[in-house]
């Protein structure tokens, strides 16, 4: 696999992907960040924010990449599609996330549940 | 410009001008701090899909802070 990471591959290093847990309780769980929606559609609250990094992270193994950008901070960002299972409840969740470097693990940047419905190929 | 001091994961901020393409006035939150000087925003004023469109880098002095980060 080169670099950059190219659509329509899997995130290089995915399994040791990372993110610090300020990410999840200040942002992607917040109610300012996404929180609402991780709560609506897989019922998942701040204090669960384990769980659903262990969710998430299993399921971009097995997703491919559908858009790259390189950041003119350094490095470059890649967003993926992944339907995660969270106790009864199974929805897409779309996650973006970042190399500093080539070779680097790959970093959460954010992740939120989206309506994209895999039935009608549509976000309706 | 928004107070270094208040600039964290979770606050509330709004360009001050265009930014990788993401125009002026576009909202969203803080996700990132890279340095003193630059932060990585999620403009969730933007369309939910792509996911990278959303995600830029930003100035400090390119931002203005709507609400700071709340404690958690």
């Amino acid at each position: 696999m080169g670099w950059p990471p190219q659509v329509g591959e899997a995130l290089p290093r995915a399994a040791d992907a990372w993110c610090a847990q300020e990410k999840w309780l200040a942002w992607i769980l917040a109610d300012d960040g996404h929180g609402p929606e991780w709560a609506k559609v897989l019922q998942v609250e701040a204090d669960e924010w384990e769980l659903a990094w262990k969710a998430l992270k299993e399921a971009v193994r097995e997703v491919s990449i559908e858009t790259v950008r390189s950041l003119d901070a350094g490095g470059v960002s890649c967003g993926v599609t992944a339907e995660l299972t969270i106790g009864e409840r199974t929805a897409p969740v779309v996650s973006a996330w970042h190399y500093p470097e080539p070779g680097a693990a790959p970093r959460l940047v954010t992740a939120y549940p989206t309506a994209y419905n895999q039935i009608y190929g549509s976000n309706a | 410009m928004a107070a270094t001091r208040e600039i964290a994961i979770g606050g509330l901020i709004e360009l001050r001008a265009p930014v990788e393409g993401a125009p002026a006035g576009a909202r969203g939150g803080i996700i990132d701090l890279l340095d003193p000087d630059r932060v990585m925003v999620e403009l969730t004023s933007l369309p939910a899909e792509p996911i990278l469109d959303r995600i830029v880098v930003v100035p400090v002095g390119k931002l203005r802070l709507i609400e700071p980060a709340r404690r958690h």
